[in-house]
């Protein structure tokens, strides 16, 4: 209940994934990723709920749909539209798109002090810490698998998205015929996403001490080196 | 697809070379970042033979979870922010905030004395904030972690020495760094660790004994090792915390052996003074099985570290055996307690 109102489950959900959201757009800014395009944003969900078994969290979504401008979650449309709108984020490069029925708009998002602030409130639960956690330790992998060779401090933004394209459940999916990319056919499957992090991370461990993140970023490095040769 | 089609083995096997990212709290991070950042600097200079730069010279590291968002004081008491790359090698003074991992690098300062920068923690920052002085001349950097109290902290700040030289790292190294560690920081309650791990309950006049006081310890063992170990790389498992209360460091360097690297883990305990002998014994036992479970195959020698803030210090006659059987270092390290009758050790939910 809200004062007299019930709760009912889709505005939980709602709750939910406007947290996801706000997280992952406090994360890329923690992990010094300049301000997110719309495109990236969606990508990095889709890897996002890929991956999220790996550090024992349920994704929100178990498909994305499909546009011809890569995986798109209306949910998260919605989102950045209350986020901006409360303050939370700041668009810029605000541009209309032609089509009604999916993207609407494009447009680079960023964190706005409000914003952080509100953030770090929801971090003061435990799930809230956990799936910051995850979704910033995604954001530094992501830093630091795109750093470019000659100097780790320059992010090399240009060929980011084409690394989270090489997501291997992204490319599962892509390869199916469905009209939606699937994440997990069933609640709870191991996506292949899982499957490359837990391959890497047997490997890594067998070697020397790793955290959950090293995995991540390695997860992408390797991403990044498909996508030079794709 | 199987586990094998994720990847091949090629590509597994170009993250042979792959190190782990600097660990623990996202504080615990930028501290190792300005240390990493001073001792490329000091070690450039060697190497062209320069001078070392004035006693005075300083740099400023301020910690801001997102600078480019919120610098985390008043923007108006510095100049327009410039952004700076970490490579450029250029830093060797002014104020710097910066992000975790140094992606972000904004100067608000060009010129800057360590007295100014004392200054300016003094009027300018508040005692939440993150904050590193690096006195460059001097190969030394004083952190002050989040909620430390500034004004206490400016009289006596923790003070760690930047070191450059490439030392030849042993258990028994690791071992005598760990006692004056112990001697400076946690060997009394007013010394530099210790003194932020006691709180005081005015309305009951006693001490309490503060929460995770493992992870405390650990926090500060980390940047004193990392200042310390130039060729080293200390790293904490950021994953283990709610998990039977491991709290480790590892310290692996490069060796001469097969597989070209060698570590030491440490395990770390804390004695409460309000927990049963029996309790803090099998606290200890843990600590020594955990040591144990702890190290792989590069490992040398595997320590457990008992901090003991007992009020009465007991001989516990079984943990030395069990830590010999199991072939871990055992270290107990007296802590010196508040000076009061009571001593109550405060228990606290976690939000869920």
């Amino acid at each position: 209940m809200i004062g007299d109102k019930p709760l009912f489950k889709k505005d939980y959900e709602k709750l939910q994934f406007l947290r996801w959201v706000l997280f992952l757009i406090t994360a890329a800014e923690a992990a010094g990723l300049p301000g997110m395009s719309r495109s990236r944003l969606h990508a990095l969900l889709f890897v996002s709920f890929a991956s999220s078994r790996f550090y024992g969290l349920r994704p929100l979504r178990q498909r994305a749909q499909r546009t011809p401008h890569g995986p798109y979650y209306r949910a998260a449309h919605l989102t950045l539209g209350h986020l901006v709108f409360s303050g939370l984020v700041e668009v810029s490069e605000f541009k209309a798109h032609p089509s009604p029925k999916d993207l609407q708009f494009e447009g680079t998002f960023k964190l706005t002090k409000d914003g952080l602030m509100m953030s770090r409130l929801l971090r003061q639960t435990g799930t809230g810490e956990r799936m910051y956690k995850f979704l910033l330790d995604l954001c530094l992998g992501t830093a630091r698998a795109m750093a470019t060779h000659d100097s780790e401090a320059e992010f090399d933004d240009e060929n980011t998205d084409q690394m989270l394209a090489q997501d291997l459940t992204f490319r599962a999916a892509l390869a199916r015929s469905n009209k939606s990319l699937i994440i997990e056919e069933q609640v709870g499957d191991v996506t292949p996403t899982l499957k490359g992090l837990n391959s890497i991370d047997a490997y890594m461990r067998e070697r020397s001490f790793v955290n959950s993140k090293d995995v991540l970023a390695a997860y992408q490095t390797l991403l990044r080196d498909r996508s030079k040769v794709a | 697809m199987t586990v094998q089609e994720a990847f091949t083995d090629n590509e597994l096997g170009q993250l042979d070379d792959v190190d782990a990212a600097k660990s623990g709290s996202a504080e615990d991070q930028f501290f190792q970042e300005c240390t990493s950042l001073v001792r490329i600097w000091l070690q450039t200079r060697e190497l062209r033979k320069e001078p070392a730069a004035p006693d005075a010279q300083a740099i400023l590291f301020i910690y801001a979870e997102a600078p480019m968002v919120d610098l985390g004081f008043d923007p108006a008491t510095v100049d327009a922010p410039k952004k700076i790359r970490k490579k450029l090698g250029t830093l060797a003074q002014g104020i710097v905030v910066c992000n975790q991992n140094f992606k972000v690098m904004l100067k608000v300062r060009e010129l800057l004395t360590v007295e100014d920068a004392c200054d300016f923690a003094e009027n300018c920052l508040s005692t939440s904030v993150s904050f590193a002085i690096a006195k460059v001349g001097q190969y030394k950097m004083q952190i002050h972690r989040a909620f430390q109290d500034l004004d206490e902290w400016l009289d006596d700040p923790d003070e760690i020495p930047v070191n450059i030289d490439d030392i030849h790292l042993t258990p028994e190294v690791i071992a005598d760094d760990l006692e004056r560690f112990h001697d400076a920081y946690l060997s009394t309650h007013l010394a530099r660790a210790a003194r932020h791990m006691w709180t005081y309950d005015e309305k009951k006049s006693v001490h309490r004994l503060g929460e995770r006081p493992e992870e405390h310890v650990q926090s500060f063992l980390l940047s004193h090792l990392d200042g310390l170990y130039g060729r080293a790389s200390v790293f904490v498992h950021e994953e283990v915390k709610n998990k039977g209360g491991r709290t480790d460091i590892s310290i692996a360097r490069p060796s001469l052996g097969k597989s070209g690297k060698v570590n030491t883990v440490l395990e770390l305990k804390v004695l409460a003074p309000t927990n049963s002998p029996k309790a803090n014994n099998d606290w200890g036992m843990k600590g020594v099985e955990q040591a144990d479970s702890y190290r792989n195959a590069d490992t040398d020698a595997a320590f457990t570290c008992l901090f003991d803030a007992r009020k009465e210090k007991l001989e516990m006659p079984d943990l030395a055996p069990f830590a010999k059987s199991n072939d871990v270092v055992l270290k107990i390290y007296s802590m010196g307690l508040p000076p009061e009758a009571v001593v109550k050790s405060k228990v606290k939910a976690k939000a869920t």
